[in-house]
């Protein structure tokens, strides 16, 4: 049964170190959320506390209403998997995954088919007496996913479940990983600093940064309208402007930027004044070089392409340009032949439009 | 490796067990004296030895002394251990070098200041004096083959199984003792030989009806030089030959007294 999470003003404290920060999230029933940032930003020291494995110093967490706090770690009816995977490596995996409901005192007679069906839902039924050393690593991954989910718990927690994976079996596990919890049901909490990854697989995504909540979103609105300038690096690229006000004409911020005499246009925002410092930033994909720019992209640039990088799906182009280095991405797919890629040394203009620009002040 | 290593090796090896050799061939001799090589084979020494209350005894309280005393190091070593790896505690350090510090304590030391401290308490030439004098003497062996072996276990899989439901004791049970299990097991297996083997701790503390076997032998020696003592001797080396065995058979001595991998 799928649980309603709840975390008020919890804090971390240690010594004279503040790990997190009187953070709060609700986790709604079912909802898959992301804890995203960069290393030591909290976000592994806040799903230990939700596990009990650590005790907050302050704030208070609670599973469908009731206060967690008071129970211990081994009674709260939480499923934890570990970055290591944490597999015992002295049972086999059956025994692995019966583990938690050998604890829970769960008549032995049902116990096997609970396994088969825990194994099952992670397509690894044939493997129940092999040992963990005798697994390839994602198949690891599955037992500590089955070990986690047999018991039924109330809250599934992943510490960077696919940190430890090459490339092309995380892509794999992502979506397997996805389409289990909607299966299940259950609600989720997954640590992880591959934003990508957050931005994929969860329903929404929590920025932490230095212990705080920097934004707690769903991942397209988080992209599109990030609501600091970290948030808006660390998730997605941007270009970056930094610059000042120059004027505010209407709806219309004009910013001086700081590397040239050029002018930044952005929509105007509470908070920003005549004078203020900003940085403005621009997506990759915002930009679109050449003659095939809307007519109601007022900002524009001329520049000299320097590299290109393909990707696949994706072009992105360096091109030199009175504002810095821009970075430019298009879908491959939209240049014919002719012009792709863009020749190192062609001139080109690249524009956006004003509301493309996002904009935030700079301390 | 080179031929050098490889003489130089076999010379330490010949060097180490010639005592050892010497010995046991000594107690196969069907002379009524010391002879190497022996003159003849027999085992007429090995059976006088048996049936002699003066070694039976001794054996028996040898026997006794090195299981209770391992029992004591490791109910000491062993959550010490666990909590020294688990809980980094200030005083931590402090509390491992204390613990550690027998070792390069001399042992006649040991047993002088056991023997004044024992005598003052009225304990003088119990068993429970020689229990504690081996534990003391065994502990520091049983806290740095569990501490080896138990900072190499992964600290997630213990949080696993608690988060899976296992309250403090089940964990230790299910998951952390057979995990260290080889090095509980070396631990013990040093503790019981180093206690059977031990002489001046024994010397000073035992009562004629607490001698152990090495102290028995040395009061033989005193009035007898007869094949006796290498048959006792032998039988000594047997046993610890075949601890030694079962340890390496069943953990592999490598892995338990120099690398902490559990795998």
């Amino acid at each position: 049964m799928p649980a309603h999470l709840s975390i008020r003003e919890v804090s971390k404290v240690y010594g004279g170190q503040t790990a997190v920060d009187c953070v709060s999230l609700e986790v709604e029933q079912g909802e898959f959320v992301a804890l995203l940032g960069p290393s030591g930003c909290g976000k592994t020291t806040l799903l230990r506390t939700i596990a009990g494995l650590i005790m907050p110093t302050s704030g208070d967490i609670s599973i469908d209403g009731k206060s967690i706090l008071e129970i211990p770690a081994h009674r709260r009816g939480i499923g934890m998997v570990f970055q290591s995977y944490a597999l015992f490596p002295h049972m086999t995996v059956s025994d692995n995954v019966a583990f938690g409901l050998r604890m829970a005192r769960l008549p032995s007679r049902d116990i096997p088919e609970l396994i088969r069906e825990s194994l099952r839902l992670v397509r690894l039924e044939s493997l129940g007496s092999r040992y963990p050393h005798q697994l390839s690593g994602g198949q690891q991954q599955r037992v500590a996913i089955a070990r986690a989910i047999a018991t039924k718990p109330k809250v599934l927690l992943l510490d960077e479940p696919l940190a430890a994976l090459d490339a092309k079996l995380r892509e794999v596990m992502r979506v397997e990983l996805t389409e289990l919890q909607r299966r299940l049901g259950l609600t989720t909490v997954f640590v992880t600093h591959d934003q990508q990854e957050a931005l994929a697989m969860a329903d929404r995504v929590a920025v932490l940064r230095d212990g705080h909540l920097e934004q707690y979103d769903p991942p397209r609105r988080m992209y599109d309208r990030p609501a600091s300038a970290f948030v808006a690096d660390f998730v997605g690229q941007m270009n970056h402007f930094p610059g000042r006000v120059l004027a505010i004409d209407g709806q219309t911020v004009h910013i001086g930027t700081d590397a040239a005499d050029c002018r930044i246009l952005a929509q105007r925002r509470d908070g920003i004044a005549d004078g203020d410092s900003v940085t403005a930033m621009v997506r990759p994909e915002r930009m679109v070089i050449g003659s095939t720019a809307p007519d109601n992209a007022a900002n524009r640039v001329r520049g000299v392409v320097s590299t290109t990088l393909f990707s696949g799906e994706t072009t992105h182009c360096i091109v030199e340009t009175q504002l810095g280095k821009l970075v430019v991405a298009e879908r491959s797919q939209d240049r014919t032949a002719d012009d792709f890629p863009h020749k190192p040394g062609s001139e080109i203009t690249i524009a956006w439009r004003v509301e493309d620009t996002h904009m935030f002040p700079r301390t | 490796m080179s031929r050098g290593l490889l003489a130089y090796s076999i010379g330490i090896v010949v060097f180490l067990a010639a005592p050892i050799v010497i010995v046991v061939g000594v107690a196969f001799t069907s002379a009524d004296f010391v002879s190497f090589p022996p003159t003849g084979v027999s085992l007429r020494w090995f059976k006088r030895v048996i049936s002699d209350p003066e070694f039976l005894g001794p054996l028996w309280n040898s026997a006794k002394l090195g299981v209770t005393s391992t029992f004591v190091s490791l109910a000491l070593a062993v959550p010490a251990a666990l909590a020294l790896v688990r809980h980094r505690f200030r005083l931590g350090a402090a509390i491992q070098a204390f613990m550690l510090s027998p070792l390069s304590l001399p042992t006649i030391i040991l047993a002088v200041g056991l023997l004044f401290f024992v005598a003052r308490i009225g304990l003088a030439g119990t068993f429970l004096a020689l229990v504690a004098g081996h534990a003391v003497i065994t502990v520091p062996y049983v806290l740095r083959t569990v501490l080896a072996v138990y900072s190499g276990v992964n600290r997630e899989v213990e949080e696993a199984a608690t988060v899976l439901g296992a309250g403090p004791f089940r964990a230790f049970w299910h998951i952390t003792l057979p995990l260290i299990m080889p090095g509980v097991l070396a631990g013990a297996i040093f503790s019981f030989l180093l206690s059977f083997d031990e002489v001046p701790v024994a010397l000073l503390l035992s009562a004629p009806d607490t001698t152990t076997l090495p102290v028995s032998i040395l009061s033989y020696l005193v009035y007898n030089y007869d094949p006796a003592v290498a048959a006792v001797s032998a039988l000594q080396v047997a046993v610890i030959f075949v601890l030694l065995l079962v340890l390496e058979r069943t953990f592999g001595l490598q892995r338990v007294m120099f690398t902490s991998s559990n795998k």
